[in-house]
Order: C-alpha cells, then sequence, then structure tokens
C-alpha cells in the first residue's frame, strides 16, 4: 500500500508542475486532489489552517510584489503563486497521508546510515518544535495581555528563547545517539498495512491526476 | 566485584565553573545507589562522565572497564542510561522501531520487531507501538524509555531523575519495575521514595564532591539526608 500511496503522491506533484493549457480544470482537480489527500489523512481543518499561515505571509508579500513599479500583473505569476501553495499543502497533506508508517518506508531504501538518522532527528526536531511552538503560545497567554505593542513582546523573548531551546536539545540528541547507537545500526521493519479507504483515495487520485495531465499535455478541448 | 570505581575525578565547564571536584565513589555489583544532592551539585554531570560522555580527570572503571578512549564502545555496552530530560533520548518515529535499535543486530528485522512488541508488552505499552514516543505522557514516556535501555540488557543502569513529573500511581509503576531488576544501578533523584523504596545506600553530593555514602538504613536516618529528599 505504501508504494501506491508514494506513486500516487509524486504523480500528484508531477501533476503540479505540468504546463496548464486548460487553467480552470487544472485547478479544480489540483484542489480537489489535494483535499482527498487531506481529508483522507485525517488532518484537522484547523490544524491545516494554521499550518499555512507562513503560506499566506508569503502570498501576501507576493502580492505586494506585484505591484511595485516595472512588475506586471500577469495570469502566470497567479498561477506560479497558486503552484507554490499547492506544493506546499501537498506535502503538508501527504505526511499525514503517508503517515508514519510511509515514512518508515521511505527510510527502508536509503542505505547511507548517517543520512537515515539525519532524516530521523530533523523529523523528531521538527515534531518536537511543533510542540514547543504550542507550548510557548501558551505561555505567552498566561504571561502577557496581547495588546497593542505588548505583541511585539512575543518574536523578541519567545522567539528566541524556542530558538536557544532547540539548540540546547542537539546536546541531549547528541548524548542519545552516542549512548544508545554506539555500535548499532538502524533498522527498519515496514509494515504493510491495507485500508479500503487508502485504496480508494490511491485510485480516485491517481486516475484523476493522470487523466488531467494526459488533457493537459494533449492540449484536448473541453 | 565492583561494578563502579571513581577516583579522584575533577570536571570543569568551559566557563570555568567546577562541576566535579575530586569525586570518589565504588559501588558493588548488585547495590542500587541513590545519588541525591541539591540542584546544580553535578549530579547530571557525574552520570555523563560514567557513559563516557563528558571527559574530566581522573580514573573510572566500569563492571572491570577502565575508561579510555579504545574502551567506550565496551563501557556504553555495559550501560543503560535513562537521561533528564527523557523525551530527547527517542531516535525513531515510533516506540517499537526505537526499541528495535536496542536489540542484537543478528536478529531479522521481523525477529527484532516481535521482540520489541515483547518489551512494550512488559511496559504495558503494547497499544501504542506505532506511536510516536512525543505523543506519550510523562510516565508512559518514562517507561517506553526505560524499555529502550533495559531490552538492550545492560549490566548498569545510570538514571538521572527517574520519578520526574510523575503521578504517586506512576511513580509506583516504575519503582516496582526498577526493584524487580538485578541490574546495578546509580540513581540520580531528590525523592525520598526512591531511597525507601528501591535503593540498598545513598551517596551524598555537594559542591561537585561526593560527600557521604551510607546504607539505606542509616541514611534515612540522618538530618542531612532527610533535608535533601522530598
Amino acid at each position: 500500500m505504501h508504494i501506491a500511496k508514494l506513486a500516487a503522491f509524486f504523480l500528484l506533484l508531477f501533476h503540479t508542475l505540468i504546463p496548464a493549457q486548460n487553467l480552470q480544470l487544472y485547478v479544480v482537480v489540483s484542489i480537489f486532489l489535494t483535499l482527498i489527500m487531506i481529508y483522507s489523512g485525517g488532518m484537522p481543518s484547523t490544524a491545516l489552517f494554521f499550518k499555512n499561515i507562513p503560506m499566506f505571509f508569503f502570498a501576501a508579500v507576493f502580492f505586494v510584489f506585484m505591484f511595485f513599479p516595472g512588475m506586471t500583473l500577469s495570469a502566470d505569476k497567479f498561477l506560479t503563486l497558486f503552484k507554490i501553495i499547492l506544493i506546499f499543502n501537498i506535502s503538508l497533506a501527504a505526511s499525514s497521508w503517508l503517515g508514519r508508517g510511509g515514512f518508515l518506508f521511505c527510510l527502508k531504501f536509503i542505505s547511507v546510515q548517517r543520512l537515515k538518522l539525519f532524516l530521523l532527528l530533523l523529523s523528531r526536531s521538527l515534531a518536537s518544535f511543533e510542540r514547543n511552538v504550542r507550548a510557548a503560545a501558551v505561555g505567552v497567554q498566561l504571561r502577557i495581555e496581547l495588546t497593542g505593542k505588548q505583541k511585539l513582546l512575543v518574536p523578541k523573548y519567545y522567539v528566541r528563547n524556542l530558538i536557544m531551546k532547540e539548540l540546547y536539545s542537539f546536546q541531549h540528541s547528541q548524548a542519545a545517539l552516542a549512548s544508545r547507537l554506539y555500535d548499532h545500526n538502524v533498522t527498519i521493519y515496514a509494515r504493510n498495512g491495507f485500508a479500503v479507504k487508502d485504496l480508494l483515495s490511491v485510485c480516485v487520485m491517481a486516475s484523476a491526476a493522470f487523466a488531467d495531465i494526459f488533457i493537459q499535455t494533449a492540449n484536448i478541448k473541453i | 566485584m565492583d561494578a563502579l570505581v571513581i577516583k579522584n575525578l575533577s570536571y570543569s565547564y568551559l566557563d570555568g565553573k567546577i562541576a566535579l571536584s575530586n569525586v570518589n565513589l565504588t559501588i558493588q555489583e548488585g547495590h542500587r545507589v541513590a545519588l541525591i544532592g541539591e540542584n546544580g551539585s553535578g549530579k547530571s554531570t557525574l552520570l555523563l562522565h560514567i557513559n563516557g560522555l563528558l571527559d574530566g580527570q581522573g580514573f573510572i572503571e566500569v563492571m572491570g572497564i577502565r575508561r579510555a578512549k579504545k574502551n567506550i564502545k565496551a563501557i556504553r555496552h555495559s550501560i543503560g542510561c535513562l537521561f533528564n530530560p527523557v523525551e530527547y533520548q527517542f531516535i525513531m518515529p515510533d516506540l517499537a522501531h526505537d526499541i528495535m535499535i536496542s536489540l542484537p543486530e543478528h536478529l531479522s528485522d521481523k525477529e527484532k520487531y516481535n521482540a520489541a512488541l515483547q518489551w512494550l508488552k512488559k511496559f504495558n505499552l503494547e497499544q501504542y507501538a506505532t506511536s510516536s514516543p512525543l505523543e506519550l505522557s510523562s510516565g508512559e514516556m518514562k517507561k517506553a524509555a526505560l524499555a529502550g535501555i533495559l531490552a538492550r540488557e545492560p549490566a548498569f543502569l545510570l538514571l538521572d531523575e527517574p520519578l520526574n513529573n510523575l503521578d504517586r500511581a506512576s511513580a509506583f509503576e516504575i519503582l516496582k519495575l526498577l526493584s524487580l531488576m538485578t541490574q546495578t544501578m546509580l540513581i540520580a533523584t531528590h525523592r525520598c521514595i526512591v531511597a525507601e523504596k528501591l535503593a540498598t545506600h545513598v551517596a551524598v553530593m555537594k559542591n561537585g564532591s561526593i560527600t557521604g555514602y551510607y546504607n539505606v538504613k542509616k541514611a534515612l536516618s540522618l538530618k542531612e539526608v532527610k533535608e535533601l529528599l522530598i
């Protein structure tokens, strides 16, 4: 099942990169496929919204730059912005859709131990960073009344503390690696689970993405 | 046989602050020693030296192996270390795989996976086999980390604050699990219950030095020991 899911994921990524001849169809199919991935992966919509906040910021900056002197507004630029946001969301959705099992399945094919460990620690650090951001947000709400200029204190103190905490945690991770993996390799036993929901989503995604790629590249008028 | 011998161990941090000063400690095989002392007295730093993660001046011998660069792997093989904070101890994204990295290399991946499930069952954590360690509660996380280090079957356990952040029931559960083990233990702690229910001896640490080493009965009658425990 992991192979099928991975294949569908890459097909979807490839779909976002093709030149779109029929723009409306391309946009509709892209959003439809991403939503299938998000909802069959079980990501709550609030989590999706919060994870997209950096993209809102990016889109706003992109939009402002388009009104700079010498810049021209064009559909191509909006399409590029749409594709960037789409790829971000596909990657985001894929993490919950492929799941921990899918991640381990991918790691199984990496033979370089150091690269395997790097990816493991990177994913662990990102997960703990996300947790810490949530804890910091609660801390901010408890200690600072978030009105007016007080909001400026958040990046000033908490972001710096968060980053320092993550850097400090590397020391602990290093100690864990030294004491637990001094002569052992990372081994992975990827279980191949099967769920009807996953099979259906893979079939729908793969066939819709493939059909749209065919329509777009063959320039069939609908 | 002495499981641990430390003679004249001293260590200073890069900023010049003295962390350990002339530490001398001998622990016999099978003993469970509670290492107590105020915050910042050097307990965790001492544990990191025994595991070879810090390199101060002095003599350390663990399970008959003298600390030297060429012996570090052999020393680490005989030691299981429970860190504080415990969440950084986990390397793999799910519990079963985290225990798998502690199991013997000659087993196949499937055998390792099944053995890991057995270890999780011993600690009543089998339902979390595919869960991330970061999703567990503090008590479950401690138990999972302990399962990970015990799967390697070390002869010597270094436990840094094993009951930190645990409620009464979880603390008793961990103590019960530890009391069933035959390994030599050095347990850095502030909890009186560790001394009462688990330790056979108590070592007192103050300003980077061991200032006293007693059997548990005598230690619990001393005022200086009682004042350090909660």
